[in-house]
């Protein structure tokens, strides 16, 4: 009955609706779907938008505020929906400004970590996912929600398990908390981040105090569970002239996914160094964003290294703010099997004189993939910026993939720039020299290899850590399920 | 020590050694000198066992043993060094690491102690001074940055330390002056032992004012063409090689 009276009502459309509708069909706003006249409940309600759970309701002047309207928006609402009520005048003459608030209420609506519905997860339409299909990556997934599990160790006096009510915050984290997403505005797949500030689980805040230079690292174990989703989030702030050192260590067994979301503030002349271990199951799914903004004269170092997933995802921003700030961004990421490893950066310069370099070596074996995007943004303000970005990939399978793509976009005229990328197999030549000086061909690979990360490794000022990254090359060149296929010679 | 028996090689179908035949005893040195294209190269690539390198006919045996069907390793642990005319460039691996990798490798195949770190320096410090090859070398990535005679001297550095049986020189004087190819064939020289073999190969007689060989053997179009003594290198730097490149076509 209500079907057929919803249906009689899509026939007869007022002109005010007809307007609405002819903008909003077809995904016009965003790619969000519309349907007009849908039975919700015992209602029919004139729009939805059922990825976002928005209600658009026109109202021709003779119904509002009725005591039944107020009923039936408090259904609706309780069931999820966001309602907004528009009057036929405003469709009729100001329909650009009605699509306007439509549209700010439908970004407004962040999405949760629900694994189905279309415009929850950033999709390959999207110019920065184009190389991982984060969707296709999650499709088979059958996970439950719960709190990451996260363990502190080292140096954590300064660290503290996150307030789950945000309202318990510190003033400082609440304001970092509550910044724009960055890269939200110029790319629009930030649904991720959003995510996590709906869900908002679980995580920890680093509050280094000024001028406490600290040499013993925090370390942080991320220990992912079968069948679990998790969020997290961490912020961290170097306060003036502090220094501080952080391990992440990210582990675990069977099918998960964790989306991490890091913001850092490196506060004046202050030293951070962020160092990163990957190397979770080979079903799981990570996604991380982490997000720096760096004072005058601060100093970020990061070092990740991936060497497991099926799917992870790092992405980095960084936002130079003040002069003669220095960021390097190194990694290495070895991937067998069918795994996937996606590293996206974009660097803001934003104040003059500042330094970025990025350099990752990427090894790449049987159907793996790898992705690298790196970006150097220089602001017109930023003069005598010297930025650096280097990716290299070593393809030692033929079904492997490797997609880099460097960009440089600078609107300043006094600066150093530069970029590369090379993608290659081992080079024979050396291999053969190793050979004939009776280095067995598997351990002469081994050593090239080797040889091909070390020049990131040998960059991580860390001894401890560059140590144990070594270590860890190491394992996973001997590892024990070596690859059936023939490695890979031209 | 050496037998070459017959020998046929081909690059991707063409046949570049034609039925090469060659004999070495123990500790003789001997120099193949020929023309460019004659060969020289693709024989010490064929002895060496570089992949792209096919052997159609033929037989090479080192102390009696068939090296061809060795891989590289192999016929290094098996006693063959090749000192290369291009050494190459190893980006990233550590001097000390690769000699250090190579050296017990091979140590390890013969069933000999593998040496440590300290033994192994010993060693390293006590070659490098006679081959005048500085400590700071030796903390550089393998011949990266290394000038034409520093690596040479690398080359011969290598053969020093894994003591073989049978030493191919690929045109070792290419591209050294007088100074660095003395040093290097005061090295050549000083290995120079009873149970060692060295078969040098080169454009020019130069090199052989310094290493004296005890035969000298003319390639040509893929086979020898001409063997003599060490006043063949004498008579080939006056006249050329003109009357043998006709002859063999």
């Amino acid at each position: 009955m209500l079907k057929d009276k919803a249906r009689n009502l899509r026939k007869n459309q007022t002109d005010a609706e007809k307007r609405i509708w002819n903008a909003l069909r077809n995904r016009q706003i965003d790619g969000n779907r519309f349907h007009r006249q849908f039975v919700i409940g015992q209602y029919i309600v004139d729009f939805v938008c059922r990825e976002k759970d928005l209600i658009v309701e026109i109202d021709g002047g003779q119904h509002s505020d009725n005591k039944k309207d107020i009923e039936r928006t408090q259904y609706l609402e309780k069931e999820g929906y966001r309602v907004i009520r528009f009057w036929n005048n405003d469709v009729m003459n100001n329909l650009e400004g009605v699509l306007q608030d439509i549209t700010k209420e439908l970004e407004a609506l962040t999405p949760t970590l629900s694994l189905k519905g279309e415009g929850v997860l950033p999709t390959p339409k999207m110019e920065r996912w184009k190389y991982t299909n984060l969707p296709a990556k999650l499709k088979k997934f059958d996970l439950q929600e719960g709190e990451a599990d996260i363990v502190l160790s080292g140096m954590t006096d300064y660290a503290y398990a996150f307030p789950k009510v945000m309202d318990s915050f510190p003033t400082w984290a609440k304001e970092i908390v509550n910044k724009p997403v960055p890269g939200e505005q110029r790319y629009k797949d930030m649904m991720l981040w959003q995510a996590a500030n709906d869900v908002l689980k679980n995580g920890f805040i680093l509050d280094v105090p000024a001028n406490e230079k600290i040499s013993k690292a925090l370390e942080i174990t991320y220990t992912g569970h079968d069948k679990k989703q998790t969020t997290a989030r961490q912020v961290i702030r170097i306060a003036e002239g502090a220094e501080m050192t952080l391990i992440e260590y990210q582990l675990g067994a069977g099918q998960y996914w964790n989306n991490i979301v890091t913001q850092v503030e490196v506060a004046k002349g202050a030293s951070f160094k962020h160092y990163r271990f990957q190397e979770n199951s080979d079903e799981a799914v990570v996604t991380q964003n982490t997000h720096i903004v760096m004072a005058e004269r601060a100093d970020y170092e990061a070092f990740t290294f991936t060497g497991g997933g099926k799917a992870s995802r790092n992405q980095v921003h960084v936002d130079m703010m003040g002069e003669h700030a220095v960021c390097r961004l190194n990694g290495v990421n070895m991937l067998d099997g069918s795994e996937h490893g996606d590293t996206t950066i974009t660097v803001e310069h934003q104040a003059p004189n500042c330094n970025s370099f990025q350099n990752y070596r990427t090894v790449v074996t049987d159907t793996a993939t790898s992705v690298f995007q790196g970006k150097i943004h220089v602001h017109k303000i930023a003069q005598k910026t010297d930025g650096y970005q280097m990716a290299k990939s070593l393809l030692l399978s033929g079904q492997a993939t490797v997609n880099t793509k460097p960009e440089l976009e600078i609107y300043a005229d006094d600066v150093k720039c530069s970029h590369g990328a090379t993608t290659g197999r081992l080079d024979e030549e050396a291999l053969f020299y190793l050979q004939s000086r009776g280095i067995p061909e598997a351990q002469a690979r081994n050593l090239l290899i080797e040889a091909f990360v070390n020049e990131v490794i040998e960059e991580i000022s860390h001894d401890d850590v560059q140590e144990q990254t070594a270590h860890i090359v190491n394992q996973w060149l001997t590892r024990e399920d070596e690859p059936a296929n023939e490695e890979w010679l031209d | 020590m050496i037998e070459i028996k017959n020998l046929h090689a081909e690059i991707d179908g063409n046949e570049i050694l034609k039925g090469l035949d060659l004999s070495i005893g123990n500790g003789e040195v001997h120099a193949i000198m020929g023309p460019n294209g004659s060969g020289k190269s693709t024989l010490s690539y064929v002895l060496s066992g570089r992949d792209g390198y096919e052997v159609t006919k033929g037989s090479v045996t080192l102390d009696g043993e068939d090296i061809l069907e060795m891989s590289p390793d192999e016929r290094a642990v098996a006693g063959l060094f090749l000192a290369f005319q291009y050494p190459v460039e190893v980006p990233g691996v550590q001097m000390t690491t690769f000699l250090k990798t190579a050296l017990n490798a091979v140590r390890k195949a013969r069933d000999e102690d593998e040496l440590d770190a300290i033994g192994l320096l010993k060693l390293m410090k006590t070659k490098c001074k006679e081959l005048n090859i500085s400590d700071e070398m030796m903390k550089r990535a393998v011949n990266v940055g290394f000038s034409g005679g520093e690596k040479k001297r690398n080359e011969v550095l290598q053969m020093a330390m894994l003591e073989p049986k049978f030493a191919v020189l690929d045109e070792t004087d290419s591209g050294l002056d007088i100074d660095a190819l003395r040093i290097v064939a005061d090295g050549v020289n000083a290995l120079r032992a009873k149970e060692r073999s060295f078969l040098v190969i080169t454009h020019y007689q130069r090199l052989l004012d310094y290493i004296k060989p005890d035969k000298v053997h003319v390639l040509a179009e893929g086979r020898i063409v001409k063997t003599g003594g060490p006043e063949l290198a004498l008579e080939l730097e006056k006249k050329g090689y003109a009357e043998f490149v006709g002859e063999a076509a």
